[in-house]
């Protein structure tokens, strides 16, 4: 669960999924099979607020990217994103880790 | 038709130690079965997954390698009978699930904030794959990253298992398979690559290609 407000993780999420580069974002979480339990369990838990998590002041995203872009400048592109978008919605944030999953 | 027995990669121990987890709750032949499906219904739990997204990515190109070499079946037919041990085809897509596995974080960021970007050792063993499956003529069935990629700067070298069509070279096939994985490699990671070093560890022989082979 994030301690920000789901409207305001669904927007900056959206902002990261229109970055040239990206192709789409996968559930933040890091341990995959605890998502994958709770999606067998009730679908409905799982939305979009889980694309991006933000827990004690560390916002993780996990991404596809196109094979077409360098994955490290996208990364890098959603990383400063993501700081400046959280930062403006009012919430600090000190770190953000982008995770690249898949190069499609 | 297979010319040597032996499994491809020699990674025995590996296979044996699967589970079904490993692809975050999913099976390779349910993966297959979910492919044959046209993936619907959809199933979150899989279209969720970049491990199994990996996997489906690596299943396609088999078979598209399936459609000049052997018959399909043949692929579902090892997918769903894992203790059949009958050769490359069961041992290629085994190593797909081991290969999808996220695996280690590869700094690909500023050496001073290391855990700021990474890309997954998964995602990088699938691009290593993609791009050797790219060149005619072969493909790969194990890929792996020796040494410590988690400290940015530290030298890595990648072994490739790979399986060859008969009728390729293989000194020009790897050196085009080596140049592909180094591109790749040099775009989308920060690794510092020492060597890319390729076995061939079967030749495969496609059923309009065994007339002349053997004793005259």
């Amino acid at each position: 669960m994030s301690d920000l407000q789901p409207s305001a993780l669904s927007v900056v999420a959206s902002s990261v999924a229109a970055i040239p580069g990206v192709r789409r974002l996968y559930p933040a979480t890091t341990v995959q099979r605890v998502r994958t339990a709770i999606a067998a369990a009730a679908p409905s838990a799982v939305d979009q607020v889980d694309l991006i998590a933000v827990h004690d002041g560390v916002a993780t995203v996990a991404i596809s990217v196109d094979e077409d872009a360098p994955a490290p400048d996208t990364a890098r592109r959603v990383h400063d994103l993501l700081l400046d978008a959280l930062t403006a919605a009012g919430f600090p944030v000190t770190e953000v880790r982008v995770r690249i999953v898949q190069v499609d | 038709m297979a010319m040597t027995p032996t499994p491809p990669d020699g990674d025995d121990h590996a296979i044996l130690a699967l589970e079904p987890e490993d692809l975050d709750g999913h099976t390779i032949d349910e993966l297959a079965d979910y492919l044959d499906a046209g993936m619907l219904p959809a199933d979150p739990s899989i279209d969720d997954s970049p491990a199994c997204q990996n996997a489906l990515a690596a299943i396609v190109r088999v078979r598209s390698f399936a459609d000049d070499a052997i018959e399909a079946d043949a692929l579902d037919d090892a997918a769903r009978e894992p203790d059949r041990g009958d050769g490359w085809v069961q041992a290629i897509m085994q190593n797909i699930s081991l290969d999808a596995v996220a695996g280690r974080d590869i700094p690909i960021g500023e050496p001073a904030a290391p855990d700021d970007l990474v890309i997954t050792e998964g995602s990088v063993r699938s691009l290593i794959r993609r791009a050797g499956d790219a060149v005619e003529g072969i493909l790969i069935g194990r890929c792996s990253l020796d040494g410590d990629v988690t400290v940015p700067g530290a030298v890595v070298r990648v072994h490739v298992g790979a399986t060859i069509l008969w009728g390729y070279s293989i000194p020009e096939v790897t050196e085009r398979v080596r140049a592909a994985i180094s591109h790749e490699l040099l775009k989308h990671t920060r690794l510092e690559v020492a060597g890319i070093d390729i076995d061939i560890r079967d030749l495969h022989v496609g059923p309009d290609q065994t007339q002349g082979i053997g004793p005259a």
